[in-house]
């Protein structure tokens, strides 16, 4: 028996199988950055904007979030809150993006020098109006490198949903490997599937980046 | 003349730290008015707290003869008509020099880009920033070159008084005389400024009236020949001593 058996790759039904799990990995990651997108706004509003307590609730709810593995919230959704297995693969990824999307936002706020602030205040804007053309503006350009990286540990934790049995790109290679009865060879094939996502997903971000970078932005004194 | 500010017993404590103990002055219209004093005198609060940047605990402060200190106060519409000049600069980090100037004639003013852009030519031509400068981000900029921007974006607004908090203390020996080349350009185009400043020979230059302010009240105030060719005040001979000793260090 050889190593590494490329004849595995002749069984095309069995590859095209795989190859349409992409589909499913790309839902997974899109539903999931877009519900970390929108709650981990609200989360960061309500850390930062929110007097106490109340902002210790927001940052409470994402220390948890953070704190315990996917897998688990997985389960915990699926078996605990009886939601369907997609919907608790799509509810977990995405409130778990959440959490960190909220981290990140929060830092990037805070990353931007508070004299500006005073001087926006200086000319006569209202607090709503330097939110929306002094902070958010600055935030959004220094928060692209970070959310970039959530953006491709999301993707790959797309994987994970393999536990609810969501036929996405990992479960799908699980159920062929056993078939035929080889599993190197199909585990490889989804890495080099997982590495060309990854780093397809990194060019463009890191395009966006670099077309929206300024001179001295974001980089601490 | 008009009487364009009046501050009336301002007050102000950080904690147990009363660092105004009641200061009152008036700014007629184009008047130039200098506060000197030893650091932690109260100078960057006094200014800080006439545009409610900081909040005063007591005293009372008009403008045009309105009352900021009045709790009905329109904040926003007030700090537009009074201008300030920042130690750090502070320009928007995300726009270039031409839109850090046209921020608050189109957000605050609600000015159209094509009308405000004859104003904002002008503020920065005022300042002597060049047109090969406009397009320029604050990083890319001289910390002479981003406090002229800085200046320009004030006057654009056309306020009724502008106010400089040490405009010249971050800057580098050699890009000092610039900024206090744009300020007495304002001067002498008869804005009314109130300007706080270890500059002293550019003080004894440009100011109607210095106001030696220490330890949180106003200990002497007068022409500058009184206060600084010929002080009578022993703390004032002795803090302008300091300050002509440190410049010769330099």
């Amino acid at each position: 028996m050889k190593i590494f058996d490329l004849t595995v790759f002749s069984n095309i039904s069995a590859i095209k199988y795989i190859l349409n799990g992409t589909f499913n990995t790309i839902f997974l990651t899109l539903t999931g950055i877009g519900i970390g997108f929108i709650c981990g706004s609200l989360l960061t509003f309500g850390e930062v904007y929110l007097p106490s307590p109340f902002n210790f609730i927001f940052r409470i709810f994402g220390e948890i979030l953070r704190g315990i593995p996917l897998t688990v919230l997985f389960l915990i959704l699926y078996l605990g809150f009886n939601l369907g297995t997609l919907t608790s693969a799509i509810v977990g990824l995405g409130i778990r993006s959440a959490a960190y999307q909220s981290q990140i936002f929060r830092s990037s706020l805070e990353a931007i020098p508070q004299g500006q602030l005073l001087a926006a205040l200086s000319i006569g804007l209202k607090k709503s109006e330097i939110f929306l053309h002094i902070l958010l503006p600055q935030a959004i350009k220094i928060m692209i490198p970070s959310w970039s990286n959530e953006f491709i540990t999301l993707l790959k934790d797309t994987s994970i949903a393999f536990v609810l049995g969501i036929t996405e790109i990992m479960t799908r290679a699980e159920l062929i490997s056993r078939a035929i009865g080889r599993y190197f060879e199909i585990y490889i094939f989804i890495a080099a599937i997982y590495f060309i996502m990854v780093r397809g997903s990194n060019y463009v971000l890191n395009l966006i980046y670099e077309k929206n970078k300024i001179p001295g932005l974001g980089e601490r004194r | 003349m008009k009487e364009v500010l009046k501050v009336i017993d301002l007050k102000k404590s950080y904690g147990k730290n009363e660092v105004l103990k009641g200061v009152s002055f008036n700014i007629n219209e184009n008047e130039i008015k200098v506060i000197i004093g030893p650091s932690g005198g109260g100078k960057s609060t006094l200014l800080y707290c006439i545009n409610f940047l900081t909040r005063p605990d007591s005293g009372k402060i008009f403008l045009d003869n309105i009352e900021l200190t009045s709790p009905d106060t329109n904040l926003p519409k007030m700090r537009e008509k009074i201008g300030f000049v920042f130690q750090h600069f502070n320009l928007f980090m995300h726009l270039n020099a031409y839109n850090n100037v046209l921020m608050g004639l189109v957000r605050v003013k609600k000015m159209k880009i094509n009308e405000a852009k004859e104003i904002v030519e002008n503020s920065l031509n005022l300042v002597g920033i060049d047109k090969k400068l406009w397009n320029l981000f604050p990083a890319q900029l001289s910390g002479g070159q981003q406090q002229r921007v800085a200046i320009a974006r004030a006057i654009a607004m056309n306020p009724r008084i502008i106010l400089f908090d040490e405009p010249t203390s971050a800057l580098d020996v050699e890009l000092i005389g610039e900024v206090l080349k744009a300020i007495k350009n304002l001067a002498l185009k008869g804005m009314t400024m109130l300007l706080v400043t270890h500059e002293i020979e550019f003080a004894k230059d440009v100011a109607n009236e210095i106001i030696f302010l220490d330890n949180g009240v106003i200990l002497d105030k007068g022409s500058p020949e009184e206060m600084i060719i010929n002080p009578k005040n022993e703390r004032i001979k002795k803090f302008l001593g300091i300050i002509s000793k440190e410049k010769e260090n330099v």
